[in-house]
C-alpha cells in the first residue's frame, strides 16, 4: 500500500525528466509514455516504500494488540499472539520470546524483500552485482 | 534555392512566469532546405521541437514542414512525424536516455512507435543501426544500459535512434555539450556523415561559432530571443557584420590561427528574456552603441545575397571593424 502521494509525486518529478521529452521526440504516445517510460522508473521506489509500509504496519499492529488496542481476539495477529504468551510469561517465557523472534524476523524479511526487489528493477544495482 | 523542408514564419514563444512573461523566442523566421545543415548560434534558442512538446509555452507564428503547418496540426499526426520525419539529438544522452531499458531495446522503440513490426525485427535494426554509428560489438552492445556506455558511445546511440527511421530533418541541441573535447570531433563528424548517407538536413544548435562554421552551410546567431545575424557560414566566420557576433568569434579559439593569445569574452550580463531593453537588445553590452540603439529596434537587412544582420552600423563601417578589428587579434 505505497502511498498515492509519493508515486504521485514521483510521476510528476519524472515527468519532466530529459527521456521523456526524448520519447516524446520520438514520436511515443502518451500511454507508451506512462506505462514504458515512467512506471518503471518509479517502481523501485514504490516497492522500496510499500514494504517499508508493510514492516512498519506489523510493528505497529503488534504493538497496539500487546496493549489491547489493536485487532481483537480470536482474530490471530502477530500481536495478539504476543499478548497471549504474556499471560503466560511466568510458567512459559519462550512463548513470548520466539513470538517475538518471529515478528522481528517477519519484519527483517518484508524489508529484504524489498532491498531484493529494488536491486532486481534497478539495473544499476545489477552492474554493481555483476562486477 | 530548392523548395523549402523546414519553413519557419515570425516564430514567438514565450512563458508566462511570475515575474512576466519569458520572450524566449520573438518573432523569428528562417527555412532550411533539403540536406541543408543550418546552425543556430546565441543566447537562448527554444528548439522547434521541444518547444512544440512543452505545453506551458505560448506558441504563435507558423511552422511550415513541407507546407504543412505543425502548430495547427492535430496532436496525433504531429506525433506520427515526430521521431520519422524530423528526429532529435539531445545535449546529454546519458539523461536523455531511459535508464531502465536496454540501448538496443530504446531504439527499436522507434520501429514499433512508428512501423507495424515485431520486437525481434525491431531489435535487429537496432543492432544495424550501432553498427552503422561506429559502435563495436553492436549485437553484444544493444542488451546494456545507457550507464553501462561511455558518453560518447552515448551519443552515438543517440544518433542511432534519430537515424532510425531515416529523418528528413535532424535537430541537434548541442550534441557535443556533454561530450570530452576529444570526442566532440568524432560526433560532429558522424553526423555530418549520416546526414550526408541518410540525405536528412540538420538544425545544428550549439553555443560554440567555431564548431558550427566547419559543419554548417548556414548559420544563424540569435540573441535575446531574436535573429541578430544570418548568413552562409563563410560570411558569418569571415565577414561578420553584427557585433554580438564578432564578440563571439572573439570569445572561441579559432582554428585557422596558430596562437589563441587572447580571448575576448564578451562584457556584460547575458540579456533578461523578460525585461529586453529598447532598441537594440544587444545595446547595454555592445562596444558600438549609438543613441539611436536606444531607441530604434534594428531590423533584419540583407547586405549581399542572403547574409542580413540586424544593427545599425552601417554596411562600410561594419566591413571596416570586421577587417581592422575583429578579425586580426
Ligand atoms: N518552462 C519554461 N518556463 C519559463 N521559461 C522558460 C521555460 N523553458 C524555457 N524558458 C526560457 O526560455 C529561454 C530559452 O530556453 P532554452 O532551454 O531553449 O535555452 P537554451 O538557449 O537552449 O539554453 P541552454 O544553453 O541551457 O540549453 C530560457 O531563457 C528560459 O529561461
Ligand atoms: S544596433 Fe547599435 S547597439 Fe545594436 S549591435 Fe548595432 S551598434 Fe550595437
Ligand atoms: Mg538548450
Amino acid at each position: 500500500m505505497p502511498d498515492a502521494r509519493i508515486v504521485r509525486g514521483l510521476f510528476l518529478s519524472l515527468k519532466e525528466k530529459e527521456f521523456v521529452e526524448s520519447a516524446r521526440a520520438s514520436g511515443a504516445s502518451n500511454k507508451r509514455i506512462i506505462f514504458y517510460h515512467i512506471l518503471p522508473n518509479a517502481l523501485g521506489p514504490i516497492v522500496v516504500s510499500s514494504t517499508l509500509n508493510v514492516a512498519a504496519a506489523i510493528l505497529t499492529e503488534s504493538a497496539l494488540s500487546f496493549l489491547g488496542f489493536g485487532v481483537q481476539p480470536p482474530t490471530p495477529t502477530w500481536g495478539n499472539l504476543l499478548e497471549d504468551g504474556r499471560t503466560a510469561s511466568l510458567i512459559a517465557p519462550w512463548l513470548v520470546w520466539f513470538r517475538g523472534l518471529a515478528i522481528l524476523i517477519t519484519v527483517l524479511c518484508v524489508n529484504f524483500l524489498g532491498d531484493g526487489l529494488r536491486d532486481a528493477l534497478d539495473p544499476h544495482q545489477k552492474l554493481v552485482g555483476k562486477e | 534555392m530548392a523548395e523549402p523542408l523546414l519553413e519557419v514564419k515570425n516564430l514567438k514563444v514565450q512563458f508566462p512566469t511570475e515575474d512576466g512573461v519569458v520572450k524566449a523566442v520573438d518573432g523569428t523566421s528562417f527555412s532550411v532546405a533539403p540536406g541543408e545543415t543550418l546552425g543556430v548560434v546565441g543566447e537562448s534558442f527554444l528548439t522547434v521541437m521541444g518547444l512544440v512538446t512543452k505545453r506551458e509555452a505560448r506558441i504563435s507564428g507558423e511552422i511550415l514542414f513541407r507546407g504543412q503547418d505543425l502548430l495547427k496540426l492535430p496532436p496525433e499526426d504531429f506525433r506520427e512525424i515526430r521521431g520519422a520525419k524530423i528526429s532529435m539529438i539531445f545535449q546529454d544522452p546519458l539523461t536523455a536516455l531511459n535508464p531502465v531499458h536496454r540501448v538496443g531495446n530504446q531504439i527499436a522503440e522507434v520501429f514499433q512507435v512508428h512501423r507495424k513490426v515485431s520486437k525481434k525485427e525491431a531489435f535487429d535494426e537496432a543492432i544495424n543501426l550501432l553498427q552503422l554509428v561506429g559502435i563495436p560489438e553492436p549485437a553484444k552492445r544493444a542488451r546494456r544500459y545507457p550507464h553501462e556506455f561511455s558518453g560518447g558511445m552515448r551519443q552515438r546511440a543517440m544518433i542511432a535512434m534519430a537515424l532510425a527511421l531515416s529523418p528528413d530533418l535532424i535537430i541537434a541541441d548541442e550534441p557535443t555539450t556533454a561530450l570530452d573535447v576529444t570526442v566532440q570531433a568524432q560526433i560532429l563528424d558522424l553526423i555530418d556523415q549520416m546526414k550526408k548517407e541518410f540525405d536528412a538536413a540538420v538544425i545544428l544548435i550549439t553555443h560554440d561559432l567555431g564548431v558550427v562554421a566547419e559543419h554548417c552551410d548556414d548559420i544563424m546567431v540569435m540573441y535575446a530571443g531574436r535573429m541578430v545575424e544570418y548568413g552562409e557560414a563563410r560570411d558569418i566566420y569571415y565577414g561578420a557584420h553584427h557585433p554580438y557576433t564578432w564578440g563571439l568569434l572573439q570569445s572561441i579559439a579559432r582554428m585557422d590561427q596558430a596562437r589563441t593569445e587572447r580571448l575576448r569574452p564578451i562584457k556584460g550580463q547575458p540579456p533578461s528574456l523578460i525585461h529586453v531593453p529598447p532598441g537594440c537588445p544587444f545595446n547595454p553590452r555592445c562596444p558600438y552603441v549609438m543613441d539611436i540603439c536606444r531607441t530604434e529596434v534594428p531590423q533584419l537587412i540583407p547586405a549581399d545575397g542572403h547574409h542580413a544582420s540586424a544593427c545599425h552600423l552601417p554596411l562600410s563601417e561594419k566591413e571596416r571593424i570586421v577587417k581592422e578589428e575583429v578579425l586580426v587579434h
